[in-house]
């Protein structure tokens, strides 16, 4: 009989299902198991706070039906937990609806991602009267807060990173929610929200605007403990809340590697091909650490599944090389829809830190009117940046960063917007137009043939039509061609003035 | 001869003009009686035309017209010198029958057609084709403009006609995204239907430059999402993705009238927005202002629409990428309903009427399917053959080209020893134009038919001298699917022949019936229309005289629907169910990596407002002439001054297909990583040598628009 290889990817979540999907690709005769503790197929996560608004059920945050696995002949088991490792036996012991089962498997996808992080201060045990603690990590947390929102009077998130800032902002939008007058409060211990991303001014822009949008921001407010009706701070402030939602910050789900005897820090620690080091077990997403970095974001976590799921099928082809992850830097970006803002790299260096051969900081800040953009620029390239409020230019500068493509010469016209502004835009004025300047794009008329047929006596615009074909493309220069008369129009008046002496 | 009534020769748009004979002023010595063009209030130009359409009758009297047969003597390094016809037709007779092996290999002929060709020829060549040559080797350069968005439309609407819906149409539309397509220079008169979305700060546009309609949408508070190149599908799923997480998706028409939303779904719900930022450069607040823009002008049902051209349709992930394109438009419950709606924007001028009777490797009239024995049958019976006697599919355009002089083709068969060219100019306006034209002077024998002795009928060893538009009757089929008349405004120079009596005068010498050819052009349509009774492009109603009395005949326009049918898919769409298809393929998720080699920036292709095409027509107009004479290399001052450049300075853009030489033109509005080419131009200034020929797998276009390139100072 002939063995058909076998890859189990631990952990359901959006990086193993793209191992799954990226292993099928490449190979039709695998057997791939994918092993996911929820009660749910693959979803988007990333899409959770978005349903925290209420403008997307969290059933549509479903990545593919059971049919699309079903078809790919790939065996997706929920409510699946695996207890152990078997690294040198290379077997699995999990747990699922149909009891244990001791799985084999050629190669095992380690994607059990991260959890979220509770303070200490806050995982009391739930009393009567004590509001709701939850965190938001998986699509269950999220029909939990959704549900505990619903009849909640003060909501309290904690934590003003990016994710508590976009609870907060799609709570107090959630028309369930902010809709029957609930309060929502985020607390913060920071001098500002995103402190860790941004920095103090663009910080400041971001805490007026979540304010604007109705959250009651509480900086450097740290709790120190659950009571009845609501949080104690570590001032002595009491908030009052009946549902507490965390985003502390998460943690790598690290324990069935350590256990296994795989090399973990804050994170499996895995090479640049994603291998772990054990041999035949590999690791990719939230729950892996590479170059001392853990992953964090979903793209590099989508990368690194690709380059898993290459490196396994390479061992099987044979001539293949092996695949490394590239490593790369992202954006970090808050999505809320009353400001942009995006954070990159390297962006904590300032303006006076510089010294010849440093990086080049530029820096424009305009806080009165929500606007804040620093690049930091070193040997040509984009490193780093924050940009807030620069709706603009914000889709351009942050695909060079992500590309590493050069950075521009004029920083600041990048920032300004005035570079694409200036060409194009603004027409100059009649008399301080040049005589060859093109006013009719479409027939290539220029202002100097608008002279000529004024002063042969074509005195509107349906004269000039008729003698320059002006306006009768594609019309958007009719208003150009009738301040031009008026020009002539006054400019001839001015002449058949008596002349004073 | 006095006033006449007609269209314009040039773009889709097909604007009305009268043309009036007038007295010859000193620049016309020597020439025939010129024509005064004056612009109609026709539904699509309403009295306006651009520079192309004013200057558009002094390309019938230029100085170098064609006017004689030419035949190349004394072998391939020999001279074209005048001949009679009747020695053209033995050289072409005797040529076919050497290369197809005294017929027993037909398939060593080929034809290439082009969208410039009125109805009645582009049936008629592609019935000579298949009964005069026995070919099954015909394909048309609408193959490289038209056939992602036709491949597209028929995936996801199971019909393919450019506008499902009439041009005025837009007229009151508050929300209008146009991809890739930049009207205010391709087709300025279009422009007039933009007004309502222009004024409410609808008008949106995708294009990888600032175009001068990118620059209309801004100044009136619209979008410009200026993406990268190669990016548009991402774009469109990215843009996917925020209609249905911000709520703003269709959920009942969805439900209703269409198929597949949940794949579809699950494709675009990984382009999250920051994603499809960092892919395309489109910044997030753009992306969603776009969509918002459209949602709430559907939903107030103030009309919302999404037109997609070259820009987007262009490569050889064309079809997918209009497929998505749809998708969103669906998403968004727009085709198939009054106020709102998909559409591409079709460029030749008879771009859409030329794709429909059988000039296309794949089909016969009426937009049938080659492959379908009950199409064959039925257009088998119009013409008088067994089924059998028709071949079966060809290659496409390029593929075509390629098996040129080669015994045996890339796929493997026999390859192609004589072409015939008709209406179209493959040296310049084919991808890889290099190897194309080394494939053209492979030939055992060139025939092209042309009016002016284009670049690739300077190849040829027959040159057959024809009539232009204002000189034949006809009809064309504009961008809407409506049904024009093109009519005889001058008399034609003498020594040239239309191309309906060459087909005849061909299959005669080839020995077939004279009767299958017949030359008076609304005999023709009649037959094209009987042949497309019961297709998809349904002509059977329409007639020349129809026409004539001035009734607006969109196709199709058969027995079920003898009105025509202004607006497609108010009831269902053209699928066996009824249903409108989500298809998503935006390629896999992780292809499309930004990075950038060192030294590298991407070519793009496109148009100029002064020029048409290879510019073998417009070139010759010295107005156009003097706008836009040479070759230019659009790029940013920083991508000048990072490959040691300069404004005016002559570059050499290098391709893997090989290499353009163009003159720096600096514009602070380009993308830095993006050099943009118009592809109007000869010799060493041919966009298309730098283009590649990689083809779309189910359109089988190339690759015009995204081409990596290095480039460095002459």
């Amino acid at each position: 009989m002939s063995h058909r290889p076998r890859v189990i990817i631990v952990g359901g979540g959006m990086v193993g299902a793209r191992c799954a999907e990226e292993l099928r690709s490449r190979s039709r005769s695998l057997e791939i198991i994918v092993l996911g503790d929820e009660e749910h197929l693959a979803y988007n996560r990333v899409l959770l706070s978005t349903a925290l608004a209420g403008s997307l059920a969290p059933s549509e945050t479903e990545l593919h039906s059971a049919r699309w696995w079903r078809e790919r002949d790939i065996d997706f088991r929920t409510s699946t937990s695996v207890q152990a490792v078997e690294a040198a036996a290379r077997t699995v012991l999990v747990d699922g609806p149909a009891g244990p089962e001791q799985l084999p498997f050629d190669h095992l996808v380690l994607a059990t991602g991260a959890r979220s992080f509770l303070p200490p201060t806050l995982t009391t045990a739930h009393d009567v009267g004590h509001p709701e603690i939850l965190g938001l990590r998986g699509r269950a947390d999220c029909e939990r807060v959704l549900a505990a929102a619903r009849g909640a009077r003060n909501i309290a998130v904690i934590g003003g990173g990016v994710l508590g800032v976009e609870i907060a902002d799609a709570l107090a939008r959630n028309p369930d929610v902010a809709g029957r007058g609930a309060r929502v409060s985020l607390l913060h211990p920071g001098d500002a929200p995103m402190d860790k991303q941004l920095g103090a001014t663009p910080g400041a822009i971001l805490a007026r605007c979540v304010r604007e949008q109705g959250v009651d921001l509480m900086l450097g407010a740290r709790a120190a403990g659950v009571e009845e009706g609501g949080l104690r701070l570590g001032d002595g402030q009491f908030v009052p809340a009946d549902l507490v939602v965390v985003s502390a910050g998460v943690r790598a789900n690290t324990a069935l590697a350590e256990n296994a005897g795989v090399d973990v820090r804050r994170g499996i620690v895995i090479d640049e091909r994603c291998s772990t080091s054990a041999d035949g077990l590999w690791a990719a997403g939230d729950c892996a650490e590479f170059d001392g970095v853990p992953t964090g974001t979903l793209r590099p976590g989508w990368e690194q599944a690709e380059v898993v799921a290459h490196n396994i099928c390479a061992q099987f082809g044979g001539a293949q090389e092996p695949r490394t992850v590239a490593h790369r830097r992202e954006a970090v970006r808050l999505k809320i829809d009353a400001l942009d803002v995006a954070s990159f790299g390297r962006w904590c260096v300032e303006p006076f830190d510089w010294e010849p051969g440093g990086p080049d900081v530029t820096v424009l800040s305009d806080p009165a009117a929500g606007r804040y953009g620093k690049l930091v620029v070193e040997s040509g390239r984009i490193v780093g940046g924050v940009l807030v409020g620069m709706d603009d230019v914000v889709g351009a500068v942050t695909q060079m960063f992500d590309s590493g493509a050069m950075a521009p010469l004029d920083r600041l016209a990048m920032l300004t917007g005035t570079e694409s502004a200036g060409a194009g835009g603004g027409e100059p004025e009649p008399a301080d137009m040049p005589g060859e300047h093109t006013v009719c794009q479409c027939n290539a008329v220029s202002k100097d043939a608008l002279v000529r047929a004024h002063g042969e006596g074509a005195c509107d615009v349906a004269a000039i039509a008729e003698c320059t074909r002006a306006t009768t493309g594609c019309g958007t220069c009719a208003g150009k061609v009738e301040k031009i008369l008026g020009w002539l129009d006054a400019q001839d008046a001015h002449a058949r003035e008596p002349a004073t002496v | 001869m006095t006033r006449t009534d007609t269209h314009c020769p040039y773009c889709a748009l097909q604007c009305g003009m009268a043309l009036s004979p007038t007295t010859p002023s000193q620049d016309d010595v020597g020439r025939r009686v010129p024509l005064e063009v004056t612009p109609l209030d026709f539904p699509t130009n309403r009295g306006r035309l651009c520079r192309k359409g004013w200057s558009s009758a002094q390309v019938l009297g230029v100085g170098d017209r064609l006017t004689t047969p030419l035949l190349r003597r004394g072998g391939k390094s020999g001279e074209l010198a005048p001949a009679t016809w009747g020695e053209a037709f033995d050289v072409i007779a005797e040529a076919v029958h050497r290369a197809s092996a005294g017929g027993r290999e037909p398939d060593r002929v080929g034809v290439f057609g082009g969208g410039g060709l009125t109805n009645e020829k582009a049936y008629m060549l592609g019935k000579f084709a298949r009964l005069g040559l026995g070919t099954s080797q015909i394909d048309y350069n609408g193959r490289w403009c038209m056939s992602s968005a036709a491949a597209g439309a028929a995936r996801c609407f199971g019909l393919d006609r450019g506008m499902p819906f009439p041009l005025a149409d837009l007229d009151d539309a508050e929300a209008i995204l146009l991809v890739g397509a930049n009207p205010a220079e391709t087709m300025p008169p279009m422009v007039t239907h933009l007004d309502t979305a222009r004024e409410s700060g609808g008008l949106m546009v995708v294009d990888p430059r600032r175009s001068a309609t990118a620059r209309l949408a801004d100044e009136a508070g619209g979008v410009h999402l200026q993406n990268r190149p190669g990016t548009d599908a991402a774009l469109a799923a990215g843009l996917l993705h925020i209609a249905v997480t911000r709520g703003w998706a269709d959920r009942d028409y969805i439900r209703d009238r269409t198929s597949g939303f949940d794949d579809a779904w699950a494709v675009a719900s990984q382009w999250l927005p920051e994603r499809t930022e960092a892919v395309t450069g489109v910044g997030v607040p753009a992306l969603r202002a776009a969509v918002e823009r459209l949602a709430t002008a559907a939903r107030a049902g103030r009309g919302a629409y999404i037109l997609t051209a070259r820009g987007a349709e262009q490569s050889s992930r064309g079809t997918d990428t209009v497929a998505t394109w749809i998708a969103l438009a669906l998403a968004l419950g727009l085709p198939g309903r009054k106020r709102s709606g998909w559409g591409t924007i079709t460029g030749q001028g008879n771009g859409q009427g030329g794709r429909e009777h059988g000039q296309k490797c794949d089909q016969l009239p009426g937009y049938r399917k080659i492959t379908d024995p009950a199409a064959r049958a039925h257009v088998a019976a119009v013409w008088g053959v067994d089924p059998d006697a028709i071949p079966g599919p060809g290659r496409s355009a390029f593929e075509l080209l390629d098996a040129c002089g080669r015994d045996v083709a890339a796929d493997g068969r026999p390859g192609v020893q004589m072409l015939f060219v008709h209406a179209s100019n493959p040296v310049v306006s084919a991808p890889d134009a290099a190897r194309v034209a080394e494939r053209l002077d492979t030939l055992d024998t060139l025939v092209v038919a042309d009016f002016v002795p284009s670049e690739t009928a300077q190849l040829a060893d027959v040159v057959l001298p024809v009539r232009q538009w204002a000189e034949e009757e006809g009809t064309v089929t504009n961008l809407e699917g409506r049904v024009l008349r093109r009519r005889r405004a001058a008399e034609p120079p003498a020594g040239t022949r239309d191309e309906l009596e060459i087909l005849r005068a061909l299959a005669e010498r080839l020995g077939r019936p004279a009767h299958w050819f017949p030359t008076d052009p609304a005999e023709v349509f009649d037959e094209l229309a009987r042949a497309s009774a019961g297709g998809a492009a349904d002509y059977s109603a329409i007639s020349h005289a129809r026409l004539d009395a001035g009734e607006a005949l969109h196709w199709p326009c058969g027995a079920d629907s003898p009105g025509g049918t202004p607006r497609l898919f108010l009831g269902s769409f053209a699928t066996a169910d009824g249903r409108a298809v989500f298809s998503l393929d935006v390629g896999a998720p992780d292809t499309f990596d930004t990075r950038v080699a060192e030294r590298q920036v991407v070519l793009t292709t496109g148009r100029l407002l002064g020029h048409y095409q290879s510019g073998a027509q417009t070139r010759r107009v010295p107005e156009l002439h003097r706008t836009d004479p040479e070759a230019t290399a659009t790029m940013h001052p920083d991508t000048a001054t990072s490959f040691d450049l300069a404004d005016g300075v002559m570059v050499r853009i290098r391709g893997r297909a090989g290499s353009i030489e163009a003159r720096v033109l600096l514009d602070p509005t380009s993308r830095r990583d993006t050099v943009f080419v118009p592809f109007h131009f000869p010799g060493a200034g041919r966009a298309n040598l730098a283009t590649e020929a990689s083809l779309d797998p189910h359109s089988r276009m190339p690759d015009f628009k995204v081409n990596n390139v290095t480039m460095e100072a002459i």
